[in-house]
């Protein structure tokens, strides 16, 4: 519920957030509730666009483990706690893949040693 | 356990998980090889006396072993370009050949676009910092050019990470025997021995004007200029004999390209005052017969076999020098000489032009040509392998190309040849799907 309050706030910001004058925030907000185009709502999915769908992969999972970490949240379970009780070999473990996972998937840092001039080097 | 071992056993793991993802990311590189090769040679008791240094202009265009077989004072050569290569680089990769190998000559590649104001290529100097082995040089190198933002790329993790999808395929490469035994898998760009690689492609009939960026000493960097003469500092230090020599770029290019002349006589002069030869192969007698642009592979590269005449042209050039004999291959002294010397037809700027919104378009064809001589120019069309002459012989360098004459793909081609008899020389445009938008 939660998600998809947060979901229709952003949408609403991002629907107005170009726009230069108050009269033209108040003809889109008319255009949404008088004449119920909701899609105005959804232009945060326009974000996707333009996505691999190795972006895509990415997306979806870091969806899932927020997903699956605010379930566990709501039913109060202690993850901290829970992390301390793993041996510190696998947890230590964890932490690095998390670490390389970010270095490997995420973005950020430009492309500065990609696009090779000469692809044999 | 304690906060100590806490701390040792993550940067364990940080070191194992760097290592196996540098292996799996990082693809097949001509360093592997030429490794494999300066250790076999240290092996036979044999040190390399002569380097090649700079950019791919030098990997792709000297022959290591066409040197030490020719030149009696040489017995190991090596290549060390790399793609890109810049100046910096090459002064510090220099620094660090010289610390491993008792080396007596080094050649240099030089490079007009080295010098010029550029934006910098971070991934040319990682190349050049992955093949430094010595700990010092590597951190001079590192405190020198590469800005602290930019550490994180030592991470050959971070480095390769757009390399994850072909973790597999690099993974199988490496694992092969023939990886391990140092024999390199086919491609375009071909390692031969000890640093060289060939380009086997070359433009053929597809040779056209090539221009190259302008040179004016306004745009000299001053900076990059005092890295040759670092360069040039280290070589006496080391006593070693320093070479500058320029590898061939197309003929168009320097004919064409606006402030070669200048740049030419500005690297002569400045070379020649520090008493450093310099060798721009770009003017070499009969170049237009020896190496037309036909036998390169792209502006700035030989192609096939240009590599062994550029290699056996130099080694002869070299051989007179460390002899203090008459020199055999001569060079001459400035572009204005080199035009003088090409044959009647050289290259040919050949294009097309959209006439109309109908689609008629109209060709071009201008052949670079010795003075006096009067060009002939014949234009065709081959389409699904049917030739048509568009336009017969005749000095007109238009021929128009109505629409309803356009098929895709096609070859346009014009025959150029001297009014009176003489070589006929081809070039062609290939449209394909796309060429035209």
């Amino acid at each position: 519920m939660q998600m998809a309050r947060t979901f229709l706030i952003f949408g609403f910001a991002e629907m107005v957030s170009d726009i230069p004058s108050i009269y033209g925030i108040w003809t889109k907000c008319r255009s949404l509730l008088c004449e119920h185009n909701w899609y105005l709502l959804a232009r945060p999915l326009q974000l996707f666009s333009g996505l691999a769908a190795r972006d895509l992969v990415i997306l979806g999972i870091g969806v899932v483990m927020m997903f699956v970490l605010d379930i566990l949240k709501e039913k109060n379970v202690d993850l901290y706690g829970a992390a301390g009780r793993i041996p510190v070999v696998f947890r230590y473990l964890g932490y690095v893949s998390l670490f390389y996972a970010v270095i490997l998937l995420g973005y950020g840092g430009g492309n500065a040693a990609g696009g090779f001039m000469y692809e044999q080097f | 356990m304690n906060n100590f071992k806490k701390i040792v056993l993550l940067f364990l793991l940080l070191f194992v998980f760097e290592q196996i993802l540098g292996f799996a990311l990082e693809p097949v590189t001509y360093q592997h090889y030429l490794e494999l090769e300066l250790k076999q040679k240290h092996v036979e008791d044999m040190q390399p006396d002569m380097v090649f240094i700079g950019n791919s202009r030098v990997m792709t265009s000297f022959i290591p072993s066409v040197f030490s077989e020719r030149l009696e004072e040489v017995d190991c050569a090596f290549n060390a370009g790399t793609g890109s290569q810049g100046i910096e680089g090459a002064y510090w990769y220099l620094k660090d050949i010289l610390k491993q190998y008792d080396v007596k000559y080094v050649v240099f590649g030089l490079d007009y676009q080295t010098f010029l104001q550029e934006e910098r290529v971070l991934k040319r100097d990682l190349v050049v910092l992955e093949r430094i082995k010595s700990v010092p040089v590597k951190a001079g190198f590192i405190l020198d050019v590469f800005e602290p933002s930019e550490y994180v790329y030592f991470l050959k993790s971070y480095q390769y990470r757009d390399q994850i999808w072909n973790c597999g395929e690099n993974i199988r490469k490496k694992l092969s025997k023939e990886y391990r035994q140092g024999i390199y898998e086919d491609g375009e760009t071909v390692y031969e021995n000890l640093g060289f690689a060939r380009e086997r492609e070359v433009f053929g009939n597809r040779a056209g004007v090539y221009l190259s960026r302008p040179w004016t000493e306004e745009e000299l960097d001053r900076e990059r200029l005092a890295y040759l003469d670092r360069i040039i500092e280290l070589c006496r230090e080391e006593e070693v004999t320093l070479y500058a020599v320029s590898t061939p770029l197309t003929i168009s290019t320097v004919c064409e390209t606006p402030g070669y002349e200048e740049c030419n006589r500005f690297f002569h002069q400045y070379l020649g005052e520090r008493g450093i030869p310099y060798d721009n192969l770009n003017l070499m007698e009969d170049r237009g017969t020896l190496l037309p642009d036909e036998t390169m592979n792209s502006m700035e590269h030989v192609g096939g076999d240009g590599a062994e005449l550029v290699s056996a042209y130099y080694c002869d050039i070299l051989q007179s020098r460390m002899r203090k004999e008459q020199e055999k291959n001569r060079l001459y002294d400035s572009v204005a000489e080199m035009k003088a010397g090409l044959p009647d037809l050289s290259y040919c700027d050949f294009h097309t032009e959209k006439l109309d919104e109908a689609g008629n378009r109209e060709l071009t064809a201008k052949a670079f040509h010795r003075e006096g001589v009067e060009v002939e120019y014949q234009f065709e069309k081959e389409a699904g392998g049917v030739t048509e002459v568009l336009q017969d012989y005749g000095t007109g360098e238009t021929c128009p190309l109505p629409a309803e004459k356009i098929a895709i793909p096609m070859t346009l081609r014009a025959r150029c040849r001297v009014r009176g008899g003489g070589t006929e020389k081809v070039f062609e445009i290939i449209i394909e799907e796309g060429t035209w938008e």
